[in-house]
């Protein structure tokens, strides 16, 4: 670590600091800005082999025939393997094992994996792969969620084109809408979003002299990748090792199984090790994206502004597979009503296959397009009543403890009133007036993500070693730091629970091979899961310690105490650091090291008809947008973003203000310019210059405020800061615009070829261009 | 199938003449490396020969950029970075150095040349608009001669210009912006930097007495390589720059485009584009003539 306290700090000051709320910089921070650190992508080894994936140019077809002799026979070939030569399961998936690892008989989406190739250089691997005959019966394809849905459609699985169908309803919401004063009834559409991670999926794959498989690849959720590793090479857990740090980004997209199971088969079946790296085009083909959804809405109120009823028709386009697909329709599910009181309410969501490649899971994880919907109506309800945005939600936002639409509370303490007070006074335009073409509009929406997996069983554990020779505390967990600071918020958590200086705390993540398992980083809950498996783990260190300080001491150990490192007890000479306690451990043959689990809490059964409704964790935000919209150019730009969010109690300030600003970013990214568009279940925004992210200078300025809540259940009162600032930009972009214009736009992006249409249609296009537009 | 690095040769000449020499004999088997932003593309993509002429050992006679009559000429070599830090180009171009602004980051600035911009002969080259209305002659010499094509001769499609494999443009001469006149560049991309344009537009304006004496107006990224807008130039010549003379020639400018849908935007979206730009930088031109108080 290089970052120290001003010269004049004493030590006894610094143990006096608590490092929960110290904006220390990120442990892994100078390698990687030096360029130092070597990503699974960097990593070179002896003898290596280069991989390559044969893939489907069909997104809807019949394999007839795989014909690999040609490729056997090239030079430099170590390997081609296809559907036949899987030991195990040749099926894998997050929650159900719909996929095939290498298809058989039929392929869903453009790029499917059909064989893969392994020989000793990538050149090599890249002509045998194209040397591979695959022969194949095109068939229909099913390009989207209606087409899936209407009743001639291909059935791209046996079950159909409907992956889950769930309703859930309260009250009488039909007649509550039939009676409500105000109705607000859009169709909303949102996009298909790339993650467009700098490392794209990728790593190597070797065998150990005893027969161990490691992969080393960016990823999310070591031991899960472990787990459908060993089903389809068929071998026990303990022959396979996973690691997945450090990862140039992931944001979601390395979340279910990438390369990890192909390289783990190539490594098995060749014993030398490989490297399988997807290029930037094949990550933006068959890497996963956000799924595209279709919401129909009708919500209603009383002329005072209580919302009556909410009924929403969500359609999910999962593409060929399910991935994360179920839980992400049950987070739309349980955010669709937002933080509010709606005593009428019905859902109908639909989980939908297409040929559209492969949704999974993205920041926000279904979050985002339920938000966008709901908030929009909010605001029109608004609109429609001449109420201000933020009253009509203080109005009816769920207070503390008072259980919502699913049952449980959406806060425990008055976080959201906190956020929505601070907001009062800010909607009004701070920065330039309209001028010229240019109108300047301000909007609002509120969020809330739910930390961790609701209803699902999570018991995270995590180890705490007690190095007496380095005289280091070691910290080891597995949920990967793929940029997001969780080791710098672990070794916080561990120096602030052990009462030492944070430079005496390192970290192992994400190993298989070391570290108990702690689940993935998703879900906004790697701090919460981790840091409180390590506060347990860093509490039994403590006990357990003081056992051997008392023998050294020569005193009871009911009476040893422990205070910034040092055992000591009343009336006894003399204190044992925590390190010469471990060694005093240790010389008697016990490796100071602890481990714990901790439970997060959860309703034992979930709302029905879902997985993982609901959550009893929510963090906050409140974003309000600023946008310049040009009425000649019809194009929108966003110039201003502030966010009030309760993420809990924050670990490092500065880190919670970058995932804040970054979600922001990439919020205004899906509001205005990302889009993977498919048409025919193609996609051509397949790289940097396809695929439109924002660069610095499409940026808004964006500021940030918290209201530290104290979340009872987090570590040192940590929820989860990842993904709620994401969540809220779209909708408060799109109420800007509308703010602006008087039109609102239901489609994402808000790009200008939408844009153009939408200001056409509503008149406010010069005349001249609207005619042009229509290609009169 | 895709080019195997391993394969690539390169030829890094130290003169003019052994470039010319190596052009004669590899003629289209060689491609031509200045900054390599373009090149480089194509290498990911696998469209390219297998033998590069690096013309990099020929920075010291061709990174230069000089007066000519009243207009600049630019070596084969001068980057955008060298263009944009340059007074003549300043004072004599300046419609070209806001077109170059706006090309893609600092970084592709530092690499990138104008000449190879040209060379590239995309329809969306965000100089090459400026060009076409301001006049320019390409140089192109081969070991048997030299010849100059004036700009609006030079290309013949996506990808495609009258130069011959084996030669090498070594310069560009470039007209200088006549006094009285005005000039603007308008673009939209998908983002503001590191942006594709959707549609380019250049304009040069020269008034007499606040009426419009010749009108030059080019458009790119709606046609297979840059064109004139000769309806737009037709409607605004010998008019005073009213709102319905510029509205007049910003839909003339839409039907003389003939865009098509890709990944960057639909048809009917890119005429409206053109409409909105040519009126945009229209309007500039006006509301610079009022503030300078010129009737
Ligand atoms: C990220 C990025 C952003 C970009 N943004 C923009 C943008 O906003 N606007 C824009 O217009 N362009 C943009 N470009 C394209 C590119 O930067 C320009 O076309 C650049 O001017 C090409 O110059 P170069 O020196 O790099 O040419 P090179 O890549 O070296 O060559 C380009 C082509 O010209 C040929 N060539 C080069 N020199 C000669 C010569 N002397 N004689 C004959 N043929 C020659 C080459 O053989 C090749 O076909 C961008 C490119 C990238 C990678």
């Amino acid at each position: 670590m290089n970052w120290r306290w001003p010269e004049s700090t004493s030590l006894e000051e610094v143990l006096k600091v608590h490092w929960i709320g110290a904006s220390i910089p990120r442990l892994d921070g100078w390698p990687k800005v030096r360029g130092e650190a070597r990503y699974p992508t960097d990593l070179v080894l002896e003898e290596m082999l280069h991989a390559k994936t044969v893939r489907s140019p069909h997104p809807h077809a019949k394999i007839l025939s795989v014909d690999t002799s040609e490729a056997d026979g090239m030079p430099g070939v170590a390997a081609v393997l296809t559907a036949s030569d899987i030991p195990g399961q040749n099926r894998y998936g997050a929650l159900v094992q719909d996929a095939p690892v290498l298809a058989e008989d039929v392929v869903r989406y453009i790029g499917e994996p059909v064989a893969l190739v392994a020989a000793v250089c990538e050149e090599a691997a890249v002509e045998a792969a194209e040397a591979v005959n695959v022969e194949y019966q095109p068939l229909r394809p099913v390009t989207s969620i209606e087409e899936a849905l209407s009743p001639g459609a291909p059935r791209l699985h046996s079950t159909g084109n409907v992956a889950r169908h769930t309703v859930i309803s309260r009250g009488s919401p039909h007649s509550a809408i039939e009676t409500s004063d105000v109705v607000v009834e859009t169709m909303y559409r949102t996009q298909s979003q790339k993650h467009m991670f700098l490392e794209p999926e990728g790593g190597v794959a070797w065998i150990d002299e005893d027969g161990t498989i490691n992969v080393v690849a960016g990823g999310q959720n070591p031991y899960r990748d472990k787990l459908q590793i060993s089903r389809v090479l068929g071998l026990p857990m303990e022959k396979i090792r996973v690691v997945s740090y450090p990862a140039g980004g992931a944001f979601g997209g390395k979340d279910d199984i990438t390369v990890q199971i192909h390289l783990a088969l190539l490594a098995w079946k060749t014993g030398k090790p490989v490297r399988l790296v997807w290029s930037r085009e094949e990550s933006g083909v068959v890497g996963y994206h956000r799924h595209p959804y279709r919401m129909e809405m009708k919500t209603g109120a009383t002329r005072d502004g209580r919302l009556t009823a909410n009924l929403a028709k969500i359609y999910s386009d999962t593409g060929a597979y399910q991935s994360f697909g179920p839980a992400i329709l049950d987070v739309s599910i349980e955010m669709i009503n937002g933080p509010y009181r709606i005593p009428n309410y019905e859902i109908d969501a639909y989980l939908v296959y297409t040929d559209n490649g492969v949704a999974s899971a993205f920041r926000g994880f279904g979050a985002p397009q339920a938000n966008f919907a709901i908030e929009s109506q909010l605001n029109m309800i608004a609109e429609k009543l001449g109420m201000d945005k933020l009253e009509i939600r203080a109005m009816n936002v769920l207070g503390p403890r008072e259980p919502g639409s699913f049952g449980v509370a959406v806060e425990t303490e008055p976080s959201i009133q906190r956020i929505l007070e601070r907001a009062r006074g800010r909607l009004s335009r701070v920065g330039t007036p309209s001028r010229g073409w240019s109108r300047r509009g301000i909007g609002v929406a509120l969020a809330m993500k739910g930390v961790g997996f609701g209803a699902i069983p999570d018991y995270p554990a995590a180890a705490i070693e007690i190095d007496p020779d380095r005289e280091r505390v070691v910290a080891y967990f597995t949920n990967p730091d793929y940029g997001q600071g969780v080791i710098t918020s672990c070794a916080q958590i561990v120096a602030e629970a052990l009462q030492l200086h944070v430079d005496k705390v390192e970290v192992v993540n994400a190993d298989t091979a070391l570290s108990p398992d702690t689940g993935s980083s998703s879900a906004s809950k790697s701090t919460y899961a981790a840091g409180n498996a390590l506060l347990l783990a860093a509490r039994n260190a403590v006990r357990r310690l003081a056992l051997e300080a008392a023998r050294i001491l020569g005193v009871p150990a009911s009476e040893v105490g422990y205070d910034a490192g040092f055992f000591s007890a009343p009336g006894s000479r003399g204190r044992v650091s925590i390190f010469d306690a471990a060694a005093e451990m240790a010389s008697r043959g016990s490796r100071p090291r602890f481990e714990a689990a901790f439970e997060i809490p959860r309703r034992p059964e979930p709302v029905e008809g879902t997985l993982e409704v609901p959550h009893l964790v929510f963090s906050h935000a409140l974003a309000i947008a600023e946008v310049d919209v040009d009425l000649l150019l019809a194009k929108a730009e966003a110039k201003d973003v502030h966010l009030i969010a309760d993420v809990g109690r924050l670990i490092n300030p500065v880190g919670a203000r970058a995932q804040m600003e970054g979600g922001a970013i990439q919020g205004v990214g899906y509001a205005l310019m990302e889009e993977q568009a498919y048409s025919d279940a193609r996609t051509e925004n397949i790289n940097f210059t396809t695929y439109i992210v924002p660069t610095i200078a499409d940026v808004p300025d964006v500021s940030v405020e918290f209201v530290e809540g104290e979340e009872k259940t987090g570590p040192y009162g940590a929820k989860g800061a990842g993904e709620v600032p994401f969540v809220p930009i779209a909708a408060a972009v799109a109420d800007a615009i509308a703010d602006a214009t008087g039109v609102r736009p239901t489609e994402l992006p808000m790009n200008g070829e939408r844009l153009s249409r939408l200001l056409a249609s509503a008149g406010l296009l010069p005349k001249r261009l609207s005619r042009l537009l229509e290609g009169a | 199938m895709a080019l195997r690095y391993s394969n690539i040769k390169v030829y890094r000449p130290e003169s003019l003449e052994e470039a010319l020499t190596i052009l004669s004999t590899r003629k289209e088997k060689v491609r031509i490396v200045a900054g390599s932003t373009d090149v480089t593309v194509m290498m990911r993509s696998g469209t390219i020969e297998e033998e590069l002429l690096d013309l990099s050992g020929l920075r010291r006679s061709l990174a230069y950029i000089g007066a000519s009559g009243d207009g600049v000429e630019i070596g084969a070599l001068a980057t955008y970075m060298m263009l944009l830090s340059n007074v003549l180009v300043h004072e004599r171009v300046p419609l070209l150095a806001e077109a170059m602004r706006t090309i893609g980051s600092p970084q592709i600035r530092n690499m990138g040349t104008l000449v190879g911009n040209v060379a590239n002969a995309s329809p969306a080259g965000d100089t090459i608009p400026p060009l076409y209305v301001l006049g320019a002659d390409i140089v192109l010499e081969g070991i048997s001669g030299t010849r100059n094509i004036s700009v609006d001769e030079f290309f013949l499609g996506v990808g495609k210009t009258v130069r011959r494999p084996d030669e090498l443009i070594t310069r560009i001469i470039v007209g200088g912006q006549p006094p009285g006149s005005r000039g603007f560049f308008e673009k939209l991309g998908l983002r503001r930097a590191m942006a594709i344009s959707v549609v380019s537009v250049a304009g040069l304006i020269s008034l007499d007495h606040g009426v419009v004496a010749d009108a030059r107006i080019a458009l790119g990224a709606v046609a297979p390589t840059v064109i004139r807008a000769p309806g737009a130039e037709g409607r605004l010549k010998g008019e005073e720059l009213t709102d319905d003379v510029m509205w007049d020639a910003a839909e003339a400018a839409a039907r003389d485009a003939k865009p098509v849908t890709d990944v960057r935007g639909t048809a009917g979206y890119r005429r409206m584009v053109v409409a909105s730009l040519v009126y945009r930088g229209l309007s500039r031109v006006a509301y610079e003539l009022e503030v300078a108080g010129i009737d």
